[in-house]
């Protein structure tokens, strides 16, 4: 963010910028209405008016886009917004929940939240304020690639099927990095607790429940740097948003699955674990430097908490 | 032991027994052919015996001029005998010997016969000769007596001319006696008689002499023709052969019996047989029926399944339907109860204010209201409503409560929109308004087709068609949707309906991707389709057909690769009710 947005916004009390984008007039009305009095509320009728706005603004703390507009498509917006202005928190907001806009908007615009229509204005709200939490505490800001500490990443397969795992040792293999397989809940805990290092963990799963639901949330608590993979041939869109929005996975892939596939996924989720870890890092070393008082402390321990 | 071993031994003891009991039956004469044939035989032999007695008769006593007849039968009887012996004597005939015996007896018998009838003959015509000429021979020496006038000797000729004929002919030995005593005054007379008559009178000598020496033996081999016994041979031979045939039953019987026992063995076989085939019968009967029910479930499932594939086109088509009208839906109901929400966020401002007026009207209720108290209450309010004008407060709950309503309006629109594209309250044919379906349909697939351009080209004067409109929007439906699929994002839709004669037609143009002379010629097959497995049944268009067809109407298609596809259907204004089945 440069300088002078920084002092204009601290100068009207510096409320959260959220851009919102739907083709429907109405619906951004009454969103605005609901929400103009906690955020600083920009909106769009259509892609081009968005990008041209999110240009001028140079980003926003937060992006809700529809899916389904006449120009184009949502999650196409999202990923635009990724690949240009990749701090912006990516909502995405649909009236119908299509699995393959699901699946893009997770594998390719990397959404943060996935909310479905006719939204609730409560959760709307804590969702955006978790966003802007993640933005102001600077997870959303790209570390440099020079300060990326390319530790150790080593990759856990929960394979809930009974092949496969001569294809994911290769894969791992290839990207020389250590392979742990596992075929239960259980075991998947064990290893994770005793592994300083797992960093992704690979989920084949054929029945996606509660236990999945469950497990996913589990370590996402628990170990919010790990980046996790659900790799399902029976694809569901509701389960989908669920592992998305409760367990921030980084992937829903469908099979089948190649090599091919595999390996530059596994790479961009070892690249995606090296810079959280090296934020964590340093998130945690301003929070031991910083001495001035035990509140600001405790701040950072909710913060890294919520994450 | 296997079934088709025992059959083979079966067949085997058969042939053998056949070929066994026809030996046998070639060795065993059949009593009852011969019996016949030896009975004739030996009556003709019997028969000519007994003419042979005849006419020998008959030749001794003249009443045949010549031998013809007696030698004919004689011939006659040794050739039946020869022949009778050939039939069965011979080597390969009766081998009785009792029988073969008695053959051989009647035949020398008959031989001898045969010599004694030739030696007969002989002496015979020398007796007839003499009978005939003696008396001629004696007529003339009585005439000669006569002229010489000698009586004696006249009646001496006479009567042993008489006498010799009654003794040739009739055998009488006091002819013989009185010709014995006439013969020497015979010679007597030799010297009487005139010269010229000595020939005459030798002649006469002569015959004399011959028949009284001939008739003895011409008699005597008469008689010994007549009393042969080859009449009591034959009833031997006869008797004989009854015997033999007699003793020949016993085979006979044994043949029947034989005959009895193998036709019985054969009706075993046949019975065996026919069980065989009775079960075989009955199991292919069995089988025949299993096999039919078989098929009659076969085709039940086929039948089943085909219903339940028009079924889940019908849910494929739903839940399109589902899909999208669920968008629309939920765009309206996000922002109403949004809105709704908000509203009453600003109305907790808007409370104040009437906390306020009901303040103030305690205080003027008052007898002596506090002014300044109403003025700080008022200030107050002015302060509130200022600051909802400053923020619009107001305002925007009118702006929220005409977008709800105008949501309301368009979820309502909606749900009509599904009530009339469905029309499941009617399932018999009504007069319809085809526009109203086809507004409907476009409203349903208003999601689907998104920001594809929709031209209209409507005939204002379309009369009502009888139709089961539900099923007709079905048919829009799956069509629209297949343009929708076939066009690019900002592709065209064009519909046109039109009178046509005694009937509608309703066209569906698009400037999509068209499809193939191949892809034409099987768009209303089922199951065939170019989208993705689990994108479509296949059957959409296949049931559009059956809908049209049912409907008395066609369906055609034109189309050209990458100029787009126009699909054209034709309804009748009228259906004659037996054409309109019900599809379920």
């Amino acid at each position: 963010m440069s300088k002078d947005l920084q002092t204009k916004n601290t100068a009207i009390k510096a409320l959260p910028e959220v851009l919102l984008v739907d083709d429907e007039p109405r619906i951004l009305r009454s969103m605005k209405a609901a929400l103009k009095k906690h955020y600083d509320i920009f909106t769009a009728h259509n892609a081009k008016e968005a990008k041209s706005l999110i240009k001028k603004n140079k980003g926003f703390s937060v992006i809700i886009s529809d899916e389904r507009m006449p120009d184009i498509l949502g999650h196409e917006l999202l990923a635009w917004s990724k690949d240009n202005y990749s701090k912006m928190i990516r909502i995405l907001m649909t009236g119908y929940s299509d699995i393959k806009a699901i699946q893009n908007s997770i594998n390719e615009a990397e959404i943060y939240k996935y909310i479905t229509k006719p939204w609730n204005v409560k959760e709307l709200k804590s969702i955006i304020d978790s966003g802007i939490v993640r933005v102001n505490t600077g997870m959303q800001v790209d570390v440099q690639k020079h300060d990326v500490n390319q530790a150790k990443c080593a990759l856990v397969f929960l394979n809930m099927v009974d092949h496969n795992d001569q294809i994911y040792t290769k894969v791992a293999k290839r990207l020389s990095m250590e392979p742990n397989m596992v075929h239960d809940i259980g075991s998947t805990l064990l290893v994770l607790e005793n592994n300083k290092h797992a960093g992704v963990l690979f989920i084949d799963d054929d029945h996606v429940n509660e236990d999945t639901f469950n497990l996913v949330m589990l370590i996402h608590d628990k170990y919010p740097k790990i980046v996790i993979i659900v790799a399902t041939s029976a694809a569901d869109g509701k389960s989908a948003i669920k592992l998305l929005n409760q367990g921030q996975i980084f992937r829903y892939l469908v099979k089948p699955l190649t090599e091919t596939k595999l390996f530059p996924m596994l790479n961009a989720a070892a690249q995606r674990f090296y810079k959280q870890t090296t934020r964590h890092d340093h998130l945690d070393g301003s929070m031991n430097n910083e001495t001035s008082g035990s509140s600001i402390k405790s701040y950072w321990r909710k913060i890294i908490s919520f994450l | 032991m296997k079934p088709s071993t025992l059959l083979l031994i079966y067949l085997f003891l058969a042939i053998a027994g056949g070929l066994g009991v026809f030996y046998y039956q070639s060795t065993v004469p059949d009593n009852k052919e011969i019996s016949n044939d030896v009975t004739q035989r030996l009556l003709t032999i019997d028969g000519l015996n007994s003419d042979i007695g005849e006419l020998v008769l008959r030749s001794r006593y003249n009443l045949d001029p010549n031998y013809d007849s007696l030698t004919r039968s004689a011939t006659l009887l040794d050739q039946s005998i020869e022949s009778f012996g050939e039939a069965y004597f011979s080597t390969e005939g009766v081998s009785d010997p009792m029988l073969v015996k008695s053959f051989e007896k009647l035949k020398s018998e008959v031989m001898i016969q045969r010599d004694l009838i030739e030696s007969f003959k002989s002496h015979n015509s020398v007796l007839r000769n003499s009978e005939k000429y003696a008396p001629a021979a004696g007529q003339s020496l009585m005439s000669i007596a006569k002229e010489a006038k000698l009586d004696d000797a006249e009646q001496l000729y006479g009567s042993l001319v008489r006498e010799l004929l009654a003794y040739s002919l009739l055998g009488s030995s006091f002819s013989i006696e009185k010709i014995k005593v006439a013969l020497p005054q015979l010679v007597e007379l030799e010297n009487k008689m005139p010269e010229f008559s000595r020939v005459s009178m030798f002649e006469f000598g002569r015959h004399i002499e011959t028949v009284i020496n001939e008739k003895e033996l011409t008699d005597q081999y008469l008689s010994k023709v007549l009393l042969s016994t080859s009449d009591s041979q034959i009833d031997e031979l006869s008797q004989g052969w009854s015997q033999w045939l007699l003793s020949n039953s016993g085979q006979q019987s044994f043949l029947k019996q034989l005959n009895i026992a193998y036709i019985s063995f054969l009706l075993v076989g046949l019975a065996f047989v026919t069980w065989r085939l009775r079960n075989l019968y009955q199991h292919l009967d069995h089988e025949v029926a299993v096999q039919t029910e078989e098929v009659k479930k076969a085709f039940d499932e086929l039948k089943e399944s085909e219903t339940k594939l028009v079924q889940s086109e019908k849910m494929a088509s739903l839940g399109q339907m589902v899909a999208g009208v669920a968008h629309e839906i939920n765009t309206p109901l996000g922002y109403i109860s949004s809105n709704v929400d908000t509203i009453r966020l600003n109305m907790g401002e808007l409370d104040g204010i009437l906390k306020s007026i009901d303040m103030i009207s305690v205080e003027i209720s008052e007898s002596k209201p506090n002014t300044k108290k109403i003025g700080s209450i008022v200030k107050r309010m002015v302060q509130v409503y200022r600051r909802m004008r400053q923020r619009e407060t107001l305002s925007e709950i009118e702006d929220l409560l005409k977008d709800s309503s105008y949501g309301l309006s368009e979820i309502s629109n909606l749900v009509g929109s599904l009530k009339d594209f469905s029309r499941l309250d009617r399932t018999n044919a009504v007069d319809t308004d085809i526009h109203k379906g086809l507004e409907a349909t476009l409203k349903i697939c208003k999601n689907l087709i998104g920001e594809r351009k929709v031209v209209k080209s409507f005939d204002h004067q379309m009369p009502l068609i009888e139709c089961m409109p539900a099923q007709l929007n079905q048919v829009f439906l799956n069509i629209v949707t297949n343009s929708a699929q076939a066009t690019d994002k900002d592709g065209t839709i064009k519909i046109t309906t039109k009178r046509v004669g005694k009937g509608i037609e309703i066209s569906f143009e698009d400037n999509g991707e068209g499809m193939s002379a191949n892809g034409m010629k099987q768009i209303f097959d089922p199951f065939y389709t170019t989208k993705d497995v689990g994108q479509g049944t296949g059957l959409g268009m296949s049931i559009a057909y059956k809908i049209v067809k049912s409907h008395g109407g066609e369906i055609k298609v034109k189309s050209e690769i990458g100029k787009g596809t126009q699909i054209l259907v034709q309804l009748p204004l009228q259906q004659s009710q037996a054409e309109l089945s019900v599809i379920k």
